[in-house]
């Protein structure tokens, strides 16, 4: 078809054209034929544009930042927090040929495949946040079962050693998730038998649920005493539950978040405790043990530098090697000031 | 105008079995307390149902609401913690939803683009444009007393966001049925070619539609923001597929030229309560998402029956404009 | 004379949609043109093009099905469960495909027989579909076998096998709608709903066959993603719905009913998935990539609307200059260009 036959020269025009300007462009592009010596590390958190990755990304940043020139870190998350999509960016970054990828896995077996496949062409396969099933390296945040722990320790220590509690969760599909529930009714199971779960509500990543979903609990629950809020959104938004019920200090809230958050909770007192990590240095410490693993110095017992975090040992555990960030900080209206982030 | 009386029957009688189901097995649901607050949750929802009223009574949809509502929010949010101050930040949210509306609207009347089709891009360039914008998302906290007044604050005992509500629906009901613009609305909605015939500027009621929808997100999302006293860059996760199914199940067609604010203040209502109802009935949180799909699909069964019965014919024609009435 | 030409630009854009894509990316990164990423860009698209063409289906005669996404899953997760429950394997992919294939058919028979609009029937069984799966699964994940891993990971000729069922599922729709009555009488329903809809009975059955087929792929696409992941869980295909309407639409498939091909279809997957590979392989930062693809939206809806009539115009405009002859057709008031009215 003529139409077709002029439709290709134009195109091939405007190619030419488009391809002259994003050449010139100062994105991340230019990298993507990087010098050899450099190494090209890609780090995959679970989904793209969520404030708390925004926190990890810092700390990536800032291990780029030190390494300098002999390291490129490439940032890049899916829009959707669903293992199909992270599976894509692993293999596109497979093609690109990049020499470690670091993900936080969305589904461990998900994603088993496509590192198989990583592993097969010669790149590096770690995971860090959200294990996977193929790695050589496993960062870990917390450990669930001591998470969990500290967690119901907190809520047996605000509302006795009889009373019923709710969960509000992001969703019951996240592995992290169901693991640090799992670690939550472990510990009550062992120390805390009295204290009953009585629902567990999913709210995403949205605030805004978790905060009527609290309000519904309470009331639909009069005796619930307490709220374990473990996903970063939902603390905050249950805190506000509970204070614009008028029950600040009758209605215990326990969980996880960023203290920036949370701060003004404590402030008025309706957040007596929370468990904390850092994000940012969980970026930081991602990025320097990528650099030791495409060197070769992950080796079980043998510490390795990790910058301003000091050096770390991988330990052995079932599927190859782990080393854990921190052992749970809890933080009381004492310490959150200190930290800004 | 057109007032189909059918549907908003049909979701009374819903609600009025939710109700009954509730105030039988869980009576506790009929706190005051809750209902102030259901009240409020329902407030914020009909606000955003008025937007979508607007757009679909048209004959368009719009699917970048909830990214408008995002960045709405997160624009206010940043205004009120930059101290400006709540009417100001209001403001600013407002004029934020209104241009992003007015983007939907040049593509949709100028560019004649199918509105399913602009609003889908405009909602991928709006939502990675605000993660691009923001550095990779954004968490303000610790908005300013003045601020979450909006979204927590009471005048004699009625929550703001609740005031909100009344004054808009009113505005919006006075407006839709007894000016010439709302008759318009209308008009554009049932038979565009028609009404251009009858000397009516469709494509400015339609763009004016967007706009609307615009403005009603940015309010919306300032009395959520309020409420919450934090703002989070995904704020509007769930808020498009909300805004379609409280038009329409509020009796909005998608065909265009029916709709009322009665059906929308009805249906938010609907919607709110089958989620708080799932809490308060003690059903399995596993099973919400398919029941409030099964509920959503029963109301509109029986809206449909309803209409039947009336002796209404539904319209063959695709839910997207044909070609020749674009013209 | 403007049909024909409105009926052929799709292919033509999009063939030139696909040249600046490739020559673009290719220039951003050198690992672009590889063999081996061009077809691992197309394996990954694969369920979604799949999905892509039942979308096809149901757009042809003037509907929409927002629910893919969720029959995607919820096929999945029967798969999987089935399998993690002893059930033989084959059997178990079946039965998979014949949940995509009761889905279409709830979704088709509120549109045909109830008459309620698909958009709104689809958001709520797009809402009760995932749910469903959500609550039957409890949000876990199940372990697909790897028995059925060829399907989704093997090759043939060196041709990834998701490819390979791409090609196929379009070969066999291609058939079904250019070469066969069923196919005529699709175009026709959705071209004229009205006169169609005198011969009520039959209009109903083709609308719901439409539905029918777009779960049915919907579980063909979640038997191939599944075995790609080698697992099952409630949220895959999140979002899926929409982006089949966007292939749907960048593939020149009127949302009015009655106009487009699956070549269409078939071009816009391979131009979305190489354009996000590319971007994605040169390291931009995955919010351009979420603007890009919906700017390529917009811009293609906008050649489409506006290109045939200003084609249309140039070749009316021939005419006149031909010979010298003052022909009206210039100033014909049927030109589509003008706007006559405002």
């Amino acid at each position: 078809m003529k139409l077709t036959r002029y439709a290709a020269v134009l195109g091939a025009g405007l190619a030419l054209a488009l391809t002259g300007c994003t050449m010139g462009s100062p994105d991340g592009a230019t990298g993507s034929g990087g010098d050899d010596d450099q190494i090209q590390i890609a780090i995959i958190p679970k989904i793209n544009g969520i404030p708390y990755y925004q926190a990890v990304e810092k700390g990536v940043q800032e291990a780029a930042d030190e390494l300098g020139a002999d390291v490129e870190v490439i940032w890049n998350g899916p829009s959707t927090a669903e293992a199909s999509a992270q599976v894509q960016i692993i293999q596109n970054m497979i093609n690109a040929k990049v020499d470690v990828i670091a993900v936080a896995a969305n589904d461990p077996a998900a994603v088993a495949p496509a590192l198989q496949q990583a592993e097969d062409a010669g790149i590096k396969v770690m995971s860090w946040d959200g294990d996977a099933d193929v790695r050589e390296l496993f960062v870990q945040l917390i450990d669930a079962n001591e998470f969990g722990a500290a967690l119901a320790d907190q809520m047996a220590e605000q509302v006795g050693e009889d009373a019923d509690v709710a969960v509000v969760t992001s969703t019951l599909t996240a592995p992290n998730q169901s693991a640090w529930l799992e670690g939550i009714k472990a510990r009550i199971a062992e120390a805390h038998p009295g204290l009953n779960i009585v629902t567990t509500m999913e709210s995403g990543e949205d605030q805004e649920l978790a905060m009527n979903q609290t309000k519904d609990i309470i009331r639909a629950y009069p005796d619930v005493k307490g709220v374990f809020a473990i996903t970063t959104a939902a603390l905050p938004g249950a805190a506000q539950a509970v204070e614009s019920l008028g029950l600040s200090g009758e209605i215990a809230v326990v969980g996880n978040s960023t203290p920036n958050a949370i701060k003004q909770y404590f402030d008025s007192g309706t957040l007596k405790s929370a468990v904390l990590w850092n994000p940012i240095d969980h970026g930081y410490l991602t990025v320097y043990s990528a650099l030791a693993l495409a060197k070769g110095e992950v080796v079980e017992g043998e510490a390795y530098d990790a910058g301003r975090l000091g050096s770390y040992t991988p330990q052995a555990d079932a599927t190859s090697l782990f080393v854990m960030l921190s052992a749970p900080l809890v933080f009381t209206s004492d310490n959150i000031g200190d930290y800004d982030f | 105008m057109y007032r189909d009386r059918s549907s908003q029957i049909s979701i009374a009688v819903f609600l009025g079995i939710v109700l009954a189901v509730l105030a039988l097995l869980a009576p506790r649901f009929f706190d005051p307390a809750n209902l102030g607050d259901l009240g409020t949750s329902v407030a914020i929802t009909a606000v955003v149902g008025l937007g979508a009223l607007a757009v679909i009574a048209t004959g368009n949809i719009d699917v970048s609401a909830g990214a408008i509502f995002a960045i709405s929010g997160v624009a206010g949010a940043s205004a009120a913690d930059a101290g400006l101050g709540p009417v100001a930040s209001l403001a600013i949210a407002v004029l934020t939803g209104a241009v992003l509306g007015a983007v939907n609207g040049v593509l949709v009347t100028l560019l004649q683009i199918p509105s399913i089709i602009a609003t889908l891009g405009t909602a991928s360039v709006f939502s990675g444009g605000l993660i691009f914008l923001t550095d990779g998302g954004l968490w303000i906290v610790g908005l300013p007393k003045d601020y979450t007044w909006l979204g927590q604050g009471s005048v004699l005992g009625v929550s703001v966001p609740i005031l909100f509500a009344v004054v808009l629906c009113v505005l919006s009901a006075l407006l839709l049925t007894q000016t010439p613009a709302g008759r318009r609305i209308f008009a554009v909605g049932s038979n565009a070619e028609a009404a251009r015939l009858a000397g009516i500027n469709a494509k400015l009621v339609e763009g004016a539609t967007f706009v609307i929808n615009g403005i009603a997100l940015g309010i919306a999302s300032t009395l959520t923001v309020a409420r919450l006293g934090q703002a989070q860059t995904n704020l509007g996760d769930a808020i498009t597929i909300l805004a379609i199914t409280v038009a329409v199940v509020g009796g909005t067609s998608v065909f265009g030229g029916t709709g009322s604010v009665l059906g929308i203040v009805l249906a938010a209502a609907l919607v709110e309560l089958t989620r708080s109802a799932l809490t308060f009935l003690h059903l399995d949180p596993l099973w919400s998402e398919s029941l409030q799909g099964l509920f959503i699909l029963a109301a509109l069964v029986l809206s449909v029956v309803q209409r039947r019965r009336a002796g209404r014919r539904l319209r063959p024609t695709s839910i997207f404009r044909t070609e020749a009435s674009r013209a | 004379m403007r049909k024909r030409i409105a009926d052929h630009l799709p292919t033509a854009v999009l063939v030139v949609l696909l040249v600046v894509v490739v020559i673009a990316m290719s220039g951003l990164s050198r690992h672009f043109l590889a063999v081996s990423n061009l077809l691992s860009a197309i394996q990954l698209a694969a369920p979604l093009g799949i999905i892509a063409i039942g979308m096809t289906f149901v757009v042809l005669i003037g509907g929409i099905d927002l629910s893919v996404g969720s029959t995607f899953a919820l096929s999945a997760i029967a798969i999987g469960m089935l399998c993690s429950a002893g059930v033989p394997l084959a059997l178990a992919a079946v039965l998979g495909l014949l949940v995509g294939v009761l889905c279409g058919l709830l979704n088709g028979v509120l549109v045909s027989a109830l008459g309620l609009p698909s958009i709104v029937v689809t958001i709520a069984t797009m809402a009760g579909y995932r749910g469903l799966a959500l609550a039957i699964s409890g949000g876990s994940s199940f372990p697909i076998p790897a028995d059925l891993a060829f399907l989704g990971q093997g090759y043939v000729a060196g041709v990834p096998m998701p490819v390979i069922i791409l090609v196929i599922v379009f070969a066999v729709a291609a058939v079904m709608l250019m070469t066969t009555p069923y196919g005529d009488r699709l175009y026709a329903l959705g071209a004229n709903p009205v006169a169609l809809r005198f011969a009520a009975q039959r209009s109903r059955r083709l609308t719901l066959s439409a539905y029918v087929v777009a779960g049915f792929l919907s579980a063909v696409a979640a038997l191939v993603y599944g075995t790609m992941v080698s697992s099952a869980k409630s949220n895959f295909g999140t979002g899926y719905e929409l982006a089949a309407v966007t292939i749907v639409v960048v593939g020149g498939v009127a949302l009015t009913g009655g106009r487009g091909s699956l070549w269409g279809a078939l071009l816009a997957t391979v131009v979305i998935a190489l354009l996000q590979n590319g971007l994605s392989i040169s390291f931009v930062p995955t919010e351009i990539q979420t603007m890009f693809v919906g700017g390529a939206l917009i811009l293609t809806a906008v050649i489409y609307r506006w290109l045939p009539p200003l084609l249309v115009a140039g070749r009316r405009r021939d005419t006149v200059v031909d010979g010298g002859r003052t022909s009206s057709t210039a100033t014909h008031p049927a030109t589509p260009t003008k706007e006559t009215t405002q």
